[in-house]
């Protein structure tokens, strides 16, 4: 694709700026610097690609954004195809901003990636619109250079193949590197190491196991054998210890048995009998002092018994006494209360009186109490008062409604006398009926139609009139044009003339005049033929005239008629207008006149509209008023009605009042209020009634209680005393009583008391006459003297006793010791024959010999045990061997796993590093060559070559003789030249591929570090031989640059950037 | 002949650790330390239950020349249990427990009979004392047996009244997958006057013959991943001089390849429900616990996501966490494709296109060859990779792993210059 034009509306600080006339090759366009120069590279990057992306975090200055009117631009462009397209890149809701591309010539839009087909702004960037700072950039990063040519080599923007072998490196590195110990297949195979150590150590114990069986089977033996001897040995410890432990009650048994032989035998004495005398002394000497001290006790009751005596007929009155001693506080509450009841009363009666006096003169209790004031009256009279509120209510209702309706119909006679006054005023005369004014409507419209058909009539006749003159004007201009002479006639004669002249002249040659004359017959005979065919075409055209003529009189003749006809129909029309006038008095002269009889008409017509709705007005109010008398009328029946109703239930009422005795004229509620007061009455009479009966009551209570008390004193033989000293006679009685009652109590405990003790001295002195008698039986029994005796043999008794106890202990401490029968034979036997010195001996033998055996014993053991744990270990290091296989085998997997892992991206390293040294040998190198070529030419053959057999990291320059020169020793002028003619072989790498369409070129100033000026013609050299194929923009502010740019293209063309945004187109040098 | 039942076992393994676990799990370790224990206990078990009158041991009833002691204890426990119940048992051995293994001194009840290395006389079988079958059996004196030792079962014509046993430990009909040991042929085996061959040595059970009866009853317990399925022993009923063979599955831990295609899978959610519901089935057909080994494979939306770093690792313990206990998941391996045509991708002019070519060319490109070759050295050379992978030639090895290794790394190589990687 080639710029032919591009137009910059507004980007940045450049508007409405206009390049025409683009060269298919070099474009050289200067500018000052800030002209604007960078800002028309990255217009034609936005073009293509769009602006830049809107960034909050970022300048939006990279996007060019004018500061007023459009963003954006178009450019014309043509195609590989020769085909004329037209970008159109306009600010727009899309931070791209909007883009449109039309093939020019067609309606056809293209899809700008179509167009572009494939190539990216990255690539654009990269290769084929770049500064000189993308230039230096370019060359600050090696690797980034690589990847950018793999990337424009290969078709792909990305830089895939340099991170996806960093990628694989990276995944078989963290799995495992020679030396490594952190990586999971080194860690997995030293854990491998350790395991199959440990392995080992377990494995083959069997044969040891068996070894160690035979021992254990030895020390078995071992100790059963000592384990037998311990046995007998043991035997013959406990023989000796059983002397040692019995010796001591043996000695003390046989003195024992000594001692009891030596005591005296008395076998008249009973033990038995004897054994109950200590028992029986204590009991016959606990009861004599027991009599011995309630004797006093009970003649010190007797004596207060004498003293203590009781007034019996007091006691016997002691109910009646406390029981007037209970009334006695009330009787002398009634006795203080009485007067003030008596008080109550006589005030209570004063208000009763009051009451009936209020009611009337014909008023008594006995009317008070007689009239019925419960609920069910009330009820009654409270229905009678609502009746009555309701009927005045309705009656009040009935009078207000009957005066709003008086004054309703006043106002509404009021308002259609007015009306019809209004109507007067304005109608004096009734305005025409609708039926008059539709006819002279319709008359109207007819003479509307009447004019309208004149008016056409009057211009068919004008037409037909212009029509006729026309076509005879025709008529006669046909007549004027006679016929032409023919040229054919000219021809024939003057070729005969000439042939006459010609055959005089070359007489004296005949052959020549016989050619010539051949010639001129030829010409002649030509001539007579076109002649002819003149002649054939204006009788044709004769021919034609005449049929036209013919046709013109036909038409005229027929338009005449129509014109009459027409004529005709306008009179008629005519007449029939004014006969209309006529009827209605109308002076119709012209359509005007209608007009106005028109606009009379409608005037009418709104006058008869309002006359008819003031009459439908007065119509409706008299209606009304109509109405409103009849509800008039109505209204004054019903309040008559109510009246009526009302009296009735007057009537009704005193007929009730009657009925319950009570007093006419009265209204419900004055009734319902005689009802409360009577009620209050009531009230007071049941109060006085009450009080007169407490009185009395009362009364009666305080005669009964002195009747009571004169009652006792008469039956206690006492004095009466007086009334008022009664109360206090009451409670000296009630004191004495008191103290008499207490006396007897005491009476009666005293003669208990000496009850029991009289009893328990009997009891006591029967049971001491029995114990004595018990104690001489005994002594009988014993064969005793007397008690001195006996508590002599009971001495003797119990010393024996004694001695056999400490026997049968001896003797039970042996048993402990053996078992009974035989072996305690034998054991007393063998005692017997032995002596303390030679039991000790015997013992400590016996220990001795126990000690040494059961040392061996334990020491056997000890051995079978650790022989036993050994077996054991073996069997847990059999589970633990187990384990550890187990833990083997999955170590295994591990190792099996990883390898392949380690395998698989070792694998895919040494692919992906070959793809890229296959791809440096076999194409890469073409690129690598191109751009050393064209650098030789840039250094004047002073590089030979460039050398990239290992990659870029190694790029070397060829000097020749002089050697070769690595990358990193060159001068920025020469790496700048290199990446330039990199990138002009990698533009024309990437277009050979033939699918992709090249875009335009565009360089800002790269040539600022081409040193030296053969450098600079030869860069230019570089740069116009590449335009020749390819479209090239140019921009610089060098006028040097420039210079050596178009004399090594003469046919580039020239433009001036103006800092003002406008644009000059310079002469190139071949033109100037 | 009163007719009767035996138990033919063989390649017990007693002790023998499970190849090719990937994970340290307690649980399975548990199980799978004891599985061999537990399935020579089945047969114990079967053997009382449905009182036969002898079991056969064909062979290799332990695992290693120096077999551990606790098998060793474990193995005569049970002999001691059918002796009790009245059962004879009878055992040749085999190239793993021939006769210059070391054994432990143990005692063996009256009713265990062990052939001895090398020629021997027959062992009679009796039924209430009356005798009904007689055994002819051959036992390894070294490891390697490999001559036909069909000459040591010579069966003499006054036990042919008797129902005849033949016990042989080796390989008849030259299985490829097991050392090639006492070799024969089934024909060979007919040729002998024989009513039932209960051969040892082949790890999976089959039946060679109907009549005369020549089966290899298998290991009880599948001890890796290469013996997956169902292991048990048979269980045959002996009339006459015919025999039926019934095989009961003695196995605790089943060994199962789950083969998973991912394509049209789109999410890991999905894959988690569609790999849990297949387990889940055949944990319900199988009633037993089960190690797993999944291989992913296919085309699909999914293989970007495989790619990322630990991403099987945790798929595969999400998925365990999500199994029930007795389900192992044991390896989840990633053979899926990247999402696209390889084919095409081959045949395009790009940098994706120059690597794939150059990878199908590493055969027959000797430079390549060995460059890769010798890279790959690093590790396959290395002692303790070569001890662990048993690995005995790297090179021969490492052109055996290459169809495979190429095919993993232009996926891999295919991914990363995708940018997916």
């Amino acid at each position: 694709m080639k710029f032919e034009k591009i137009h910059i509306a507004g980007f940045g600080a450049l508007q409405n700026l206009e390049l025409d006339g683009i060269s298919p090759g070099l474009n050289i366009i200067e500018g000052a610097n800030e002209a604007g120069k960078t800002t028309m590279l990255e217009f034609v990057r936005a073009l293509f690609f769009g602006f830049a992306q809107r960034d909050k975090n970022t300048d939006d200055a990279r996007r060019y954004e004018p500061k007023s009117g459009e963003h954006g631009g178009w450019a014309i462009l043509q195609n590989s195809h020769n085909e004329q397209l037209r970008i159109d890149r306009i600010g727009g809701k899309s931070s791209s901003g909007e883009c449109k591309v039309q093939l020019l010539g067609t309606d056809r839009d293209i899809n700008i990636d179509v167009l572009l087909n494939g190539a990216d702004r990255l690539l654009y960037e990269q290769i084929f619109a770049f500064s000189l700072d993308e230039l230096s950039d370019f060359s600050q990063s090696d690797q980034r250079v690589q990847n950018r040519i793999y990337a424009a080599s290969s078709g792909r923007s990305s830089d895939s193949l340099f991170n996806a072998l960093k990628r694989s490196e990276d995944d078989a590195k963290e799995i495992y590197t020679k030396r490594g110990r952190n990586q999971s297949l080194n860690k997995a195979l030293a854990a491998y190491r350790d395991l199959q150590i440990q392995i080992r150590e377990l494995s083959g114990q069997v044969e040891d196991y068996n070894t160690d069986h035979d021992q254990l089977l030895e020390h078995q033996q071992n100790v059963e054998t000592v384990r037998e001897k311990l046995a007998v040995i043991k035997k013959q410890l406990d023989t000796a210890k059983l002397h040692v432990d019995v010796w001591e009650p043996w000695v003390q048994l046989v003195a024992l048995r000594n001692e009891l032989e030596q005591l005296p035998a008395q076998t008249e004495f009973d033990e038995t009998e004897a054994s109950a005398m200590p028992d029986l002394k204590v009991k016959s000497e606990q009861l004599q002092s027991a009599i011995e001290e309630k004797q006093p006790r009970l003649k010190r009751v007797e004596e207060e018994l004498e003293n203590c005596a009781v007034n019996t007929s007091i006691l016997q009155s002691a109910a009646q006494i406390k029981a007037l001693k209970e009334q006695l506080g009330t009787y002398e509450s009634t006795l203080r209360a009485l007067p003030l009841d008596e008080q109550k009363l006589e005030s209570t009666q004063e208000q009763v009186k009051v009451l009936l006096e209020q009611l009337g003169p014909r008023w008594n209790e006995e009317r008070a109490e007689k009239i019925d004031t419960s609920r069910e009256p009330r009820l009654q009279i409270q229905q009678w008062e609502n009746e009555f509120g309701n009927q005045e209510k309705n009656l009040h209702d009935a009078v207000q409604k009957e005066s709003a309706t008086a004054q309703q119909v006043a106002q509404q006679e009021l308002s259609l006398q007015r009306l019809q006054d209004e109507i007067q005023k304005e109608f004096p005369a009734a305005p025409p009926e609708q039926e008059v004014l539709k006819e002279r409507a319709e008359a109207l419209r007819e003479t509307e139609l009447l004019f309208r058909k004149i008016e056409k009539c009057q211009l068919r006749g004008e037409f037909l009139r212009k029509e006729i003159a026309a076509i005879q004007n025709q008529r006669e201009e046909n007549e004027i044009h006679s016929f032409s002479p023919s040229i054919s006639a000219w021809a024939i004669f003057a070729s005969l003339v000439l042939a006459l002249l010609t055959g005089g002249i070359l007489w004296h040659q005949p052959l020549l005049a016989i050619l010539v004359a051949g010639v001129f017959v030829i010409i002649t005979i030509a001539l007579f033929v076109v002649s002819r065919n003149q002649i054939s075409a204006q009788t044709q055209r004769e021919e034609i005239k005449n049929q036209r003529h013919h046709q013109s009189v036909n038409t005229i003749t027929d338009l005449q008629n129509q014109l009459q006809s027409c004529d005709g129909e306008a009179d008629a029309t005519s007449a029939q207008l004014q006969s209309i006038a006529h009827k209605y008095a109308w002076n119709l002269q012209s359509q005007k006149d209608q007009q106005q009889y028109f606009e009379e008409l409608l005037q009418d017509r709104e006058k008869r509209l309002r006359y008819e709705n003031f009459q439908d007005d007065a119509k409706r109010r008299s209606g009304d008023l109509a109405a409103i008398r009849e509800i008039q009328k109505t209204q004054n029946e019903k309040r008559e009605s109510h009246k009526s109703t009302f009296a009735e239930q007057q009537n009704e009422w005193n007929d009730w009042l009657k009925t319950h005795h009570l007093p006419e004229t009265t209204s419900p509620r004055q009734t319902l209020e005689l009802f409360d007061f009577l009620e209050k009455v009531r009230v007071l009479l049941r109060n006085r009634n009450q009080q007169q009966l407490e009185i009395a009551a009362k009364q009666k209570q305080g005669a009964d209680f002195e009747y009571a008390g004169n009652e006792l004193w008469r039956k206690l033989d006492l004095e009466i005393p007086e009334k008022i000293e009664f109360p206090n006679a009451i409670r000296a009685l009630s004191d004495d009583l008191e103290s008499q009652q207490n006396a007897a109590i005491r009476r009666k405990n005293l003669l208990d008391n000496k009850q029991q003790l009289q009893d328990e001295l009997e009891t006591q002195n029967s049971r001491l006459q029995e114990t004595t008698m018990q104690i001489e039986s005994i002594l009988s029994k014993c064969d005793c003297v007397d008690q001195n005796d006996f508590d002599n043999k009971v001495k003797i008794a119990k010393e024996r006793n004694e001695l056999q106890q400490k026997c049968q202990a001896q003797e039970r401490i042996l048993a402990s010791h053996s078992a009974p029968g035989d072996a305690r034979v034998k054991l007393e036997n063998d005692l017997q024959q032995l002596d303390a010195q030679s039991v000790k001996d015997q013992f400590g033998t016996a220990q001795a010999a126990y000690a040494e055996i059961d040392a061996a014993r334990s020491y056997a053991e000890r051995l079978q045990g650790e022989w036993n744990n050994k077996i054991k270990q073996r069997e847990e290091n059999e589970d633990k061997l187990t384990a550890l296989l187990r833990q083997l085998e999955i170590h295994k997997s591990t190792i099996a796993d990883l390898t392949q892992q380690w395998m698989t991206a070792r694998l895919t390293n040494v692919l992906l590093d070959s793809t890229r040294e296959r791809f440096e040998q076999e194409r890469q190198p073409a690129v690598i060559k191109r751009a050393g070529e064209l650098m030789s030419g840039v250094t004047l053959g002073r590089y030979k070559s460039v050398l990239a057999s290992r990659g870029l990291n190694a790029v070397e320059l060829d000097e020749g003789e002089r050697g070769r020169k690595p990358l990193s020793r060159w001068s920025r002028g020469t790496k700048e030249q290199f990446y330039l003619a990199l990138r002009l072989a990698f533009i024309e790498d990437y277009c050979s591929q033939a699918h992709l369409e090249p875009l335009p070129v565009v360089m800002d100033d790269v040539l600022v570090h081409s040193d030296g000026y053969h450098r600079l013609a030869s860069a230019s050299e570089m740069i116009a031989e590449f335009a020749e194929r390819y479209q090239v923009l140019y921009f610089t502010c060098r006028p040097g640059d420039a210079e050596a740019l178009s004399q090594a293209a003469p046919t580039a063309r020239r433009f001036q950037l103006e800092r003002d945004s406008s644009i000059k187109v310079l002469l190139s040098m071949k033109m100037s | 002949m009163p007719n009767f039942q035996f138990i033919h076992a063989a390649d017990l393994h007693l002790g023998a650790p499970f190849v090719g676990l990937h994970q340290n799990n307690p649980r399975v370790a548990q199980i799978a330390d004891e599985a061999t224990y537990a399935a020579f206990d089945k047969i114990i078990q079967l053997a009382i239950a449905r009182k036969v009158l002898f079991v056969l041991f064909a062979g290799d009833i332990y695992d290693a020349e120096y077999p551990n002691l606790k098998a060793q204890l474990r193995f005569r426990d049970g002999v001691r249990q059918l002796d009790k119940a009245g059962i004879a048992s009878c055992v040749i051995r085999g190239n793993h427990d021939h006769g210059g293994s070391v054994r432990a001194k143990l005692d063996f009840p009256d009713s265990y009979f062990e052939f001895a290395p090398g020629a021997n006389s027959p062992h009679f079988i009796y039924q209430n004392e009356i005798p009904v079958a007689v055994i002819y059996g051959y036992s390894y004196p070294q490891r390697a047996v490999t001559e036909n030792i069909l000459r040591y079962y010579n069966v003499r014509s006054e036990d042919q009244k008797y129902f005849r046993i033949g016990m042989l430990h080796g390989n008849v009909g030259g299985d490829a997958e097991h050392d090639n040991y006492a070799p024969c042929s089934v024909a060979q085996l007919k040729e002998v006057a024989i009513d039932y061959w209960a051969l040892g040595h082949v790890h999976q059970a089959k039946v060679l013959s109907d009549a005369p009866a020549i089966a290899y009853p298998g290991t009880p317990q599948g001890l890796s991943p290469r013996e997956n399925g169902t292991h048990g022993c048979y269980l045959v009923t002996a009339q006459d001089h015919r025999c039926t063979i019934e095989f009961v599955a003695t196995d605790s831990l089943r060994w199962i390849d789950v083969e998973y295609d991912i394509s049209g899978i789109e999410s890991e959610e999905e894959l988690f429900r569609e790999l849990g519901d297949l387990l889940s089935e055949q944990y319900a057909k199988t009633k037993r616990a089960l190690i797993v080994r999944i291989a992913l494979t296919g085309r699909g939306k999914l293989h970007s996501s495989l790619q990322k770093s630990g991403a099987l690792i945790d798929i595969q313990d999400y998925l365990q966490q999500q199994m029930t206990e007795d389900i192992f998941i044991n390896r989840l391996q990633d053979l899926t494709q990247p999402d696209f045509d390889l084919k095409k991708k081959r045949a395009e002019n790009s940098i994706l296109g120059d690597y794939l070519r150059l990878s199908q060319s590493i055969n027959s490109d000797e430079e390549l060859l060995r460059k890769v070759l010798l890279a790959l050295a690093e590790v396959a050379d290395h002692t303790d990779v070569k001890s662990a992978l048993e690995i005995h030639q790297s090179n021969e090895w490492l052109l055996q792993q290459l169809p495979q290794l190429i095919e993993q790394a232009e996926a891999r190589g295919a991914d990363l210059l995708m940018g997916e990687g």
